[in-house]
C-alpha cells in the first residue's frame, strides 16, 4: 500500500477514526492489526517473516533481560544478531553474492542464478529490532514485557517500510501514553503530510521521468544532459525519501505520536560530516551506535579512526542495496569522510589565515562543495551498473560546447523525457521547495510555518495543495525509492 | 480548559474547511483550463472524426469491425479489404475493457459478422489506464454506456481522478502548453524541430476510421530511443481485469453469432530483436485465445515480407506496411473461411 494512493488515505482515515473512538486499552491492538493489514497489502505471505522476527527478538530480549550470566547473555545476543541479519542476508544479499560468485567463477560455482522476493521494509525492521535487542543487552533499556506492544513497536505502519528507524526509548513508551484527540495534532499532521506529498508527487515523481530516461540510455547523452540528470537525481532522492518520512511523521502526528525528524536540510550542510548528521538521521545514528563505535570509533589513533569511518560507510552503502554501485557509493562517502576528517584542522587554519572563518562566503563555499561532492556520489547510487556509473563520469566532461548552439540545446531539451511545459513546471516546483527550505532556516518547513500568521500558512498550503492536484504525477508514479531497500 | 480546547478544535476545523473550499475552487478553475487543452489534442481529433464517420454509416451495413489500440488503426485500413465492408474503430491506447464497451456501442448500430481485435501486450498488463478510457469517452455518444463503464471498470481511485478535471486533463494540458512553448522558441531563436521529433512524412485521418501515415522509422528509434530495449517477456502477465474483458468480448461475440479474431500487429523487426523471451508473451496470449476458442494470428511470428521501411516508428506500421500486411491478412481470412 503506497502512501500516495487513495487506498492509503481511506485506510488511514478509518484507522484514525477508530483509534480515537476506541478506549485506550484496545488501541494498541487496532494499530497492530492496521499495521499488519498495511504490510500484507503488498504481499500477504511475507507477514510470516516479520512475525518471526518480532517473536524471536521479543523472546531473546526477555531472556537476556532475565539472565545474569554474561556468557549466556552474549550467546542470546548473538542469536538475535544471527536471526536479524540472517534474514536480511538471505532475502536481500544471497542472490547478489551468488551472482557475484557466478560471474567470478562461471565454471566452478555450482549454484545457478535464482530469484528471491525482497520483503518490503526488511532493511528497516530488522535494524530496528536488532537495535532493541542490543540496547537490552547493553542494559540501556529493559526488555518489553507486552508482546503486543512490542510487535507494534516493530511494525508501526507509518514507519514500517521506509523508516525512520526509531529507537526504543523514543517510540515504545508512546504506545503506553493515552492520546486524546487533538485538532491541533490533526491539523499539523495533515500539514506535514501535505508537504511530504508535494515533495513526492510533484518533484520526486516528475524528476524520476527525466532521470530514468537519461540513466537508462547513458550512451545516448553527453555531459550536459548527464550532469542535469544527476543534479535532478539529487533532488529526486531527497524529495522521495524525505517526502516519505514527512508523510510517515504526519500520519503518526495525527494519531498523537511523535516520530523523529529524519532529514534536516542535508543539502545546506557545510561539510560531509555535517551532511551525514542531517541526511537519513535515523540510519546514520544506527550505524554510529552499532557499527562505528563498536569498531572503536575515533579511538586508537588516526589510521584506526579512518579505517572505522571507511568500514562504516562501506557497510552503509551495502545496506542501501545489493549491487556493487551501492558499495561504491558507500566507499565514495567513506573516502569523503576520511579526507574531511583528515583535513578539517588544516582547512580551519586556512580559513583563519584568509580571515574567512565564520564568514558567509566560507559557509556558501562549504555548502556548494558539499552539495557537489554528494551529487557526484549519487551517480553510483542511481546508475544501473558500476560500468554505467563510470561511463557517466567519462562522458561528463564532454559535449558542453553544444550549449552554445541554440539548435543543439533545443534538441537536448526535447530528448530528456519531459516535455518543455513539464520541465517548466518542475522548475517552478523546485523553486518553491528551495525557497521554502531556505526561508525556514534550521526548522522543518511545517514547523517554521506553524509560527507564521494564519494567512501565510493558508497561502503556502493552498499553493502546494494546488501544485499537487494540478501537477502531481498520478499515473505511472514510481514506488518510493527506499521501498527497494 | 475544555472550553479552550473546544474553541481550538473549532478553529482548526474552520481552518480546514476554508482550506478545502479554497483548494476546491482553485483546482476547479484550473481544471477547466486544462479541459480546454484536450480539444487541441490531434489524436483525439482523429478519434472524434472516426466516430463521427461511424455514427453516420447506414445501420447494419458493416461485415467486419476492427478494434484495438493505435496498433489497430495504424495496421488495418478498411479500404484494403474489397470483398466485405469494414470499419476501423480503434482508439488510442485502447485496452480490452474499453474494447468491450466500444463493441457494445458498435453492436447497437451495426451487425458485423466478424470482429478483429488487435491484442497488443502493452494494453494487457494494466489493470486500468485512465487516458485510454478518457479518449474513448470523448467520442462515445451513449451516456448510459459511459456511466456503466465508469461504474464497472473504473477502480475507486480512478473514479476520483476522473472527476477531478485537473488530474484527468493534466497530460493534455502539458502537451499543449509544450507545443506552444516549442513554437515560441522556434520563432524566437530560429531553431528547427529536431529530425526525430519532426518526422519525415505526414499523418492524417483518411477514411473509414483509418489513419494514414507515410513516415519511415527515424534512425533514433532503431537504437537510441527504442522503447523495447531491455524488455523481457518473462516479466509479462495478462492483468486479471483485462483477461476478464477479453472473456466478456468473446462471450458477447459468441452470443451474437459473431466471429471474433485476435491479431497482434507487428512491431519493427529491430524492436523485436530487443525483446528477450518474446515467446513467453506470445504463449500467454495464444493460450488465452485457445481457451476462448478464438483464432489468433501473431504478426510478430509471421513473415509477410515487412521490412524496416514499412514502419513509421518502433511499434507501428506506415501505409506501405499496412498495404502488405492487409493483403496477407485478407488472404488469411479467406483461408480460415475456406477451412470452416
Amino acid at each position: 500500500m503506497q502512501f500516495n494512493s487513495l487506498t492509503y488515505l481511506i485506510f488511514f482515515a478509518l484507522v484514525l477514526i477508530s483509534y480515537f473512538l476506541l478506549p485506550h486499552r484496545f488501541r494498541w491492538a487496532l494499530l497492530l492489526c492496521a499495521s499488519y493489514i498495511f504490510y500484507m497489502a503488498w504481499r500477504p505471505v511475507l507477514i510470516v517473516l516479520i512475525v518471526f522476527s518480532t517473536f524471536s527478538n521479543y523472546l531473546l530480549a526477555r531472556k537476556i533481560g532475565c539472565s545474569h550470566n554474561p556468557k549466556r547473555r552474549k550467546r542470546l545476543l548473538l542469536w538475535s544478531i544471527f536471526i536479524n541479519f540472517g534474514l536480511l542476508f538471505v532475502f536481500k544479499y544471497l542472490v547478489f553474492f551468488n551472482n557475484t560468485f557466478l560471474t567470478l567463477f562461471p565454471n566452478a560455482w555450482p549454484i545457478h542464478t535464482f530469484d528471491l522476493v525482497l520483503p518490503m521494509g526488511i532493511s528497516f525492521y530488522t535494524f530496528q529490532a536488532a537495535a532493541y535487542t542490543i540496547d537490552v543487552y547493553r542494559g540501556r533499556i529493559a526488555p518489553e514485557k507486552h508482546y503486543g506492544i512490542f510487535s507494534l513497536f516493530i511494525t508501526f505502519f507509518p514507519q514500517l517500510v521506509a523508516g525512520p528507524i526509531e529507537r526504543t526509548e523514543n517510540l515504545l513508551p508512546q504506545f503506553y501514553e493515552k492520546h486524546r484527540f487533538s485538532a491541533k495534532n490533526l491539523g499539523s499532521g495533515i500539514q506535514i503530510m501535505l508537504w511530504g506529498f508535494f515533495k513526492k508527487m510533484v518533484i520526486a515523481d516528475r524528476t524520476a521521468v527525466l532521470v530514468n530516461t537519461v540513466y537508462n540510455h547513458i550512451g545516448d547523452y553527453g555531459g550536459p544532459a548527464l550532469a542535469f540528470a544527476t543534479l535532478l537525481f539529487a533532488f529526486q532522492i531527497y524529495c522521495d525519501f524525505s517526502g516519505y518520512s514527512d508523510i510517515a511523521q504526519g500520519s503518526a502526528r495525527c494519531l498523537g505520536f511523535t516520530l523523529m525528524d529524519n532529514f534536516e536540510k542535508p543539502y545546506l550542510s557545510g561539510n560531509i560530516r555535517e551532511f551525514w548528521r542531517r541526511w537519513h538521521v535515523s540510519l546514520s545514528g544506527w550505524f554510529k551506535d552499532y557499527v562505528y563505535i563498536p569498531l572503536g570509533g575515533n579511538r586508537g589513533g588516526k589510521l584506526r579512526h579512518y579505517r572505522n569511518l571507511f568500514i562504516t560507510f562501506l557497510v552503509s552503502g551495502l545496506w542501501h542495496g545489493a549491487n556493487w554501485t551501492f558499495v561504491l557509493w558507500g566507499a565514495f562517502h567513506g573516502v569523503y569522510q576520511v579526507v574531511d576528517t583528515a583535513t578539517a584542522a588544516a582547512r580551519g587554519r586556512l580559513r583563519r589565515a584568509w580571515h574567512l572563518e565564520g564568514t558567509a562566503l566560507a559557509a556558501f563555499f562549504g555548502v556548494l562543495v558539499t552539495f557537489a561532492l554528494t551529487t557526484l556520489a549519487w551517480v553510483f547510487f542511481r546508475a544501473n551498473t558500476a560500468a554505467d556509473a563510470f561511463a557517466v563520469f567519462r562522458a561528463l566532461p564532454h559535449g558542453w560546447h553544444l550549449l552554445r548552439d541554440p539548435q543543439s540545446l533545443y534538441a537536448i531539451a526535447l530528448s530528456l523525457g519531459l516535455n518543455l511545459s513539464e520541465l517548466r513546471f518542475l522548475g517552478v516546483s523546485l523553486l518553491v521547495l528551495i525557497l521554502a527550505e531556505l526561508c525556514s532556516g534550521r526548522y522543518p518547513v511545517p514547523v517554521f510555518l506553524a509560527k507564521r500568521p494564519y494567512l501565510v500558512q493558508l497561502a503556502f498550503y493552498l499553493l502546494i495543495g494546488v501544485l499537487i492536484l494540478v501537477g502531481g504525477v498520478f499515473y505511472d508514479a514510481g514506488a518510493f525509492i527506499y521501498f527497494q531497500f | 480548559m475544555p472550553v479552550r480546547s473546544s474553541t481550538s478544535s473549532f478553529r482548526w476545523l474552520l481552518r480546514g474547511l476554508v482550506f478545502v473550499l479554497l483548494l476546491s475552487l482553485c483546482v476547479h478553475f484550473i481544471g477547466k483550463r486544462y479541459e480546454q487543452a484536450a480539444a487541441h489534442n490531434t489524436i483525439n481529433a482523429w478519434t472524434a472524426q472516426r466516430y463521427q464517420d461511424f455514427y453516420a454509416l447506414p445501420e447494419n451495413s458493416l461485415d467486419l469491425v476492427f478494434l484495438g489500440s493505435s496498433h489497430s488503426y495504424c495496421t488495418f485500413d478498411p479500404a484494403n479489404f474489397t470483398d466485405f465492408s469494414s470499419f476501423q474503430m480503434g482508439t488510442p491506447l485502447q485496452h480490452p475493457d474499453t474494447s468491450y464497451y466500444a463493441l457494445q456501442d458498435i453492436l447497437a448500430h451495426q451487425s458485423p459478422k466478424t470482429v478483429v481485435l488487435e491484442v497488443y501486450w502493452d494494453m494487457l498488463d494494466d489493470d486500468f489506464e485512465l487516458k485510454q478510457a478518457a479518449s474513448f469517452f470523448e467520442v462515445l455518444q451513449n451516456d448510459d454506456l459511459k456511466k456503466e463503464y465508469i461504474r464497472q471498470v473504473f477502480p475507486l481511485s480512478e473514479k476520483v481522478k476522473y472527476k477531478i478535471a485537473a488530474i484527468r486533463w493534466q497530460s493534455d494540458y502539458f502537451a499543449w502548453q509544450s507545443s506552444l512553448l516549442q513554437k515560441d522558441i522556434r520563432q524566437e531563436y530560429g531553431v528547427t524541430q529536431p529530425a526525430a521529433a519532426a518526422g519525415n512524412g505526414e499523418e492524417y485521418y483518411l477514411a473509414l476510421g483509418y489513419t494514414f501515415c507515410n513516415t519511415v522509422i527515424p534512425p533514433d528509434e532503431l537504437d537510441k530511443t527504442n522503447q523495447f530495449k531491455g524488455m523481457d517477456g518473462k516479466d509479462f502477465s495478462i492483468a486479471k481485469s483485462q483477461k476478464k474483458y477479453l472473456t466478456q468480448i468473446a462471450a458477447l461475440c459468441a452470443d451474437r453469432g459473431i466471429r471474433l479474431i485476435f491479431v497482434t500487429a507487428p512491431i519493427a523487426p529491430v524492436s523485436l530483436g530487443y525483446i528477450q523471451n518474446y515467446g513467453a508473451i506470445h504463449d500467454q496470449v495464444a493460450a488465452l485465445a485457445e481457451a476462448l476458442n478464438v483464432p489468433y494470428l501473431d504478426y510478430n511470428q509471421v513473415d509477410c515480407g515487412l521490412t524496416l521501411e514499412n514502419f513509421r516508428d518502433d511499434a507501428h506500421l506506415n501505409d506501405s506496411g499496412v498495404k502488405i500486411l492487409d493483403k496477407h491478412f485478407d488472404q488469411w481470412l479467406k483461408e480460415i473461411d475456406d477451412g470452416q
